[in-house]
């Protein structure tokens, strides 16, 4: 262990507090998600299955507002994603430089948050 | 003397000798003995030239931590009627350098512990010995869980961002900051934040969380440092937003 | 000479002990979230395209063998809603307005909040396809 060293004040917290509101998003909507979108639906089950034909879910998304929120949900859960990714590969002591893991995985999120909103605008 | 007997591994390294090496001792098992009498009984009647640390024998000085069958904790609280039947392996503290057997090197903690102005600072001085502070039940309560680290040193073994990253600053160090920041008769947070702010102050942290696991004194230096995160971001947009602000 | 013996923990730290294993295994839920995240997000784009190729896609993510990982992202996507939820309360300030806030109340609230949302879009979704 040695001293500690004086590099400034970080800009983690940009990142950090993205990431937790991700997480709170992800802890919420994510099972659910899961299970309407990939799960019901699979099994059969007839009100899912029809959700998810075609008119289904362009009926699902068919409201601007309900867009806008799938959207910002998702672009928040890449975010969470991503981040935990970054401090994953990090604290697992990948041998990359730092900024190049950042690089990739805020590239990554933003990458999903701009396609899905292009998606939902092209619907 | 009782009859049973129990096997301790006890690490034994000296720096002029070669690497590390693991010595067994049979010591006597008694009901109430605790790991630490276990070394005491070696160190007394076997073998006198085992070196450790302790001292109050009561949970109290924080000199004795060290690593019982893998696990960081104070060897005068583990009884060994917990680890039975044994062998208990006890080795030093993990993440420190190692001085000799199981004694380690803390001076890097102290030096931590010194970078966060762990006293209460004011700007009104004053030199009267009189002068009172009062301070409500209430406002103790926000701080107290934080002051009642031992510097025992179990977290710090405990924590893998500690064993990647030097400079971070640490558990009990971000707590003890933690547990001034919220006296109500500091005035030295800004200080502190200047130094807790940066990458090797809190933000090196995962959560991992296992610093709060192994505490003795359930001081919970993992909530101490997702509750300073928090200030820390909503600080880091302040100054985003306000940046004519002055800083001192 | 050896000097001062180094005892640091190297990367396999979270191989070492069950409680280091299960916070890796949370680090590891964004994998799959991200994975789940980025199929919803090609469902969404296929369903802006015709529909023989939505449900290609559609059926692909139904697919028995697609349906076991959702199931496993499932369980780690909970696995993340369960720790993220047990360590908030340490996370957040002790107090509110001088007044301390159960740690049970604050999980509690939160797995309500859990499955009212779940309720919520479940329902939503079955009564879109049902009318
Ligand atoms: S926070 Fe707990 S484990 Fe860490 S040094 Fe203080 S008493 Fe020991
Ligand atoms: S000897 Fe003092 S805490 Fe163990």
């Amino acid at each position: 262990m040695g001293r500690c060293n004086v590099s400034g004040r970080s800009h983690e917290p940009l990142f950090w507090s993205l990431f937790v509101a991700g997480s709170v998003l992800a802890a919420l909507f994510v099972p659910a998600l899961i299970l309407v979108s990939s799960v019901f639906g699979a099994f059969g089950w007839r009100w899912f299955a029809d959700a998810f034909t075609y008119d289904g879910i362009r009926d699902l998304l068919q409201h601007a507002i309900v867009r806008l929120a799938i959207g910002a949900v998702i672009a928040l859960i890449a975010v969470h994603a991503c981040h935990r990714l970054r401090h994953l590969a990090i604290d697992l002591h990948a041998p990359l430089p730092g900024g190049l893991i950042a690089l990739v995985a805020y590239g990554g999120a933003a990458a999903v948050a701009a396609l899905t909103a292009v998606f939902l605008a092209l619907i | 003397m009782s009859d049973t007997t129990v096997q301790l591994e006890v690490f034994r390294y000296r720096p002029d000798n070669d690497g590390p090496t693991f010595q067994s001792y049979e010591v006597p098992y008694h009901d109430d003995w605790v790991v630490l009498d276990a070394l005491n009984y070696v160190k007394n009647y076997i073998d006198g030239s085992l070196s450790f640390r302790w001292s109050c024998r009561m949970g109290v000085c924080g000199s004795c931590g060290m690593q019982v069958n893998g696990e960081p904790a104070l060897t005068c609280a583990v009884f060994l009627r917990d680890h039975m039947p044994g062998p208990i392996r006890v080795e030093p503290l993990v993440n420190f350098p190692v001085e000799r057997d199981l004694v380690v090197d803390s001076n890097g903690f102290m030096e931590k512990l010194d970078h966060v102005k762990p006293y209460l600072v004011r700007e009104d001085e004053t030199d009267d010995l009189d002068a009172e502070y009062l301070q409500t039940p209430i406002q103790l309560d926000r701080y107290k869980q934080f002051s009642m680290c031992i510097n025992c040193m179990l977290c710090y073994a405990a924590c893998p961002v500690i064993g990647r990253v030097d400079e971070f600053i640490g558990p009990a160090a971000l707590a003890l900051a933690q547990r001034y920041n919220l006296d109500s008769r500091d005035q030295g947070k800004q200080m502190r934040q200047d130094v807790i702010f940066q990458n090797e102050g809190i933000w090196e942290c995962t959560f991992v969380g296992e610093c709060s696991e192994v505490c003795p004194k359930h001081v919970d230096p993992a909530g101490a440092i997702q509750q300073a995160k928090l200030e820390g971001a909503y600080d880091y947009y302040k100054r985003l937003l306000t940046p004519w602000a002055r800083r001192s | 000479m050896n000097r001062p013996l180094d005892r640091r923990l190297g990367w396999t730290w979270w191989t070492l002990k069950g409680s280091y294993f299960r916070i890796f295994l949370r680090e590891a839920t964004s994998a799959f979230i991200l994975a789940e995240i980025v199929f919803f997000m090609l469902l969404i784009h296929k369903a802006g395209q015709d529909a023989e190729s939505y449900l290609a896609y559609r059926d692909f993510l139904w697919h028995p063998l697609m349906v076991v990982f959702h199931l496993v992202a499932l369980a780690f996507a909970l696995w993340h809603t369960i720790t993220f939820f047990l360590i908030a309360p340490s996370a957040l300030p002790s107090q509110v307005a001088g007044r301390r806030i159960p740690a049970a109340f604050i999980i509690g609230q939160q797995f309500a909040g859990l499955a009212a949302v779940s309720l919520l879009v479940i329902l939503w979704v079955a009564w879109v396809g049902a009318t």
